[in-house]
């Protein structure tokens, strides 16, 4: 089957229909959606301008990561559960849209850049954990994270439009 | 032969007539009246229903622009006539008994709520920003809106990143060894960047829909909880993030005042691309 038969194939099942026609369900989870950018993105902001040395420089980078990400956890988690059900009911619609297919290689890409962040960038996290500015590959991996996540979050929103 | 036919043919013509005459002497009834306001305005959009007490049947008729309403075809009885509109007192209205073939004539005279009235005092503005040149660039135009839109995103992430961190402070889950005044400090800037941000792209998408915003529910709801959550961002929350010896109790209850007002916004505010 190709990717756009199994599109149209999960948009069609039982489910998809009955999440897209709800009246109730398919708002609720796209307000959910959004709302949880505040707890996710909004989360991960204030760590990505740790990493470029912009907020909190006399914080060990190491102690902000204890402490954060484990409350950024819920909400990435609550954003990837909502956009599975969202695509799962518009499956066809979104394989056709160019801002969805956006979104998705950027999603990719952000997370390509935190698997790198913190399999490679992070072996050395010794020698700069109480720097007040991190070293350049730290400090553009909190650049790439934001400049990411913000055309995630414009190609979210105008996917609506090529609906 | 021609007999059979002739006798068919009559029979038919009887049978037809009957049927008709049975409609002639149907015995329904109607319930109509125009609706005022106390300052002599018609008021549209009131369901009117007559609800027959033997038969629970309901019939419902809606003012239009002339105020006025017509429920058809009851059949005689005792009826419970109720009224249901936003933004009126709804009166008790005793039952009423209908004839045969009565055509009753009931009128009302409603009264505005004080929220009501208090709404449409603003009208004028609406009217007003839906003409100013903002509005009218962002609505002839094809990109401005979604780009502003976008926009309006960005801001909400940062506000409501803000002060989703702030909050964790406060209940004292996170960065405890940093005292909650440096914290802030350190913070603040976020959401409040993210409000502005906001509040800059909001005015704009306001000025291009006003009147929709107006007559729409969700907006009264959003800015009953935004102007709330502006002024308790100014002051209480201001003052209790700013300072480093306030009681753990006051420290939780704003924290929790500040998600709760804040996502109330964020809500309503997503609640009004629905209705």
């Amino acid at each position: 089957m190709s990717l756009l038969e199994i599109c149209q194939s999960l948009q069609n099942s039982d489910w998809g229909t009955q999440i897209r026609e709800s009246i109730f369900f398919f708002p609720v989870i796209e307000g959910i959606h959004v709302l949880a950018l505040g707890i996710s993105v909004g989360a991960v902001l204030w760590w990505d301008l740790r990493l470029l040395g912009f907020s909190m420089r006399n914080k060990p980078i190491s102690q902000m990561q204890a402490n954060i990400f484990k409350w950024m956890m819920p909400g990435f988690t609550i954003m990837m559960i909502t956009g599975v059900l969202l695509f799962w009911c518009q499956a066809e619609k979104a394989y056709n849209s160019i801002f969805f297919r956006i979104k998705v290689i950027a999603l990719i890409l952000a997370g390509v850049n935190i698997l790198y962040f913190h399999l490679k960038t992070q072996r050395s996290q010794a020698n700069w954990d109480t720097a007040e500015i991190p070293p350049t590959n730290a400090r553009l991996a909190g650049l790439f994270s934001i400049l990411l996540w913000a055309i995630i979050i414009a190609a979210g929103r105008l996917m609506a439009y090529t609906f | 032969m021609r007999f059979a036919k002739l006798t068919v043919a009559v029979l038919t013509v009887l049978i037809f007539s009957s049927f008709m005459a049975q409609d002639l002497l149907a015995q329904t009834g109607s319930i109509t009246g125009t609706i005022i306001d106390t300052d002599g305005k018609k008021v549209p959009y009131v369901n009117v229903t007559a609800t027959n007490l033997a038969s629970g049947e309901d019939k419902v008729a809606i003012t239009g622009d002339a105020g006025t309403y017509k429920i058809e075809g009851l059949a005689p009885g005792d009826y419970k006539v109720s009224m249901a509109v936003q933004g009126f007192v709804i009166p008790e209205v005793p039952n009423v008994t209908l004839g045969a073939t009565e055509a009753k004539q009931l009128n009302f005279t409603l009264a505005m709520t004080f929220t009501e009235r208090m709404v449409r005092k603003t009208w004028p503005f609406f009217n007003w920003s839906e003409e100013t040149w903002l509005g009218n660039v962002i609505r002839n135009h094809q990109y401005p809106f979604a780009v502003i839109e976008v926009v309006h995103l960005f801001g909400l992430t940062l506000l409501l990143g803000g002060i989703f961190l702030m909050s964790l402070r406060l209940f004292g889950l996170i960065m405890r060894d940093m005292p909650l005044s440096q914290v802030a400090r350190q913070l603040g800037w976020i959401s409040l960047l993210g409000l502005v941000v906001m509040a800059v792209t909001g005015v704009s998408l306001f000025a291009s829909e006003a009147l929709k915003c107006y007559n729409n529910n969700m907006y009264w709801y959003k800015m009953a909880f935004f102007f709330p959550a502006t002024i308790f961002h100014f002051t209480l929350y201001r003052k209790v993030t700013r300072s480093d010896n306030s009681q753990p109790f006051l420290r939780g209850l704003t924290g929790f005042l500040a998600l709760f007002l804040w996502f109330g916004v964020a809500v309503f505010g997503r609640a009004i691309g629905y209705f």
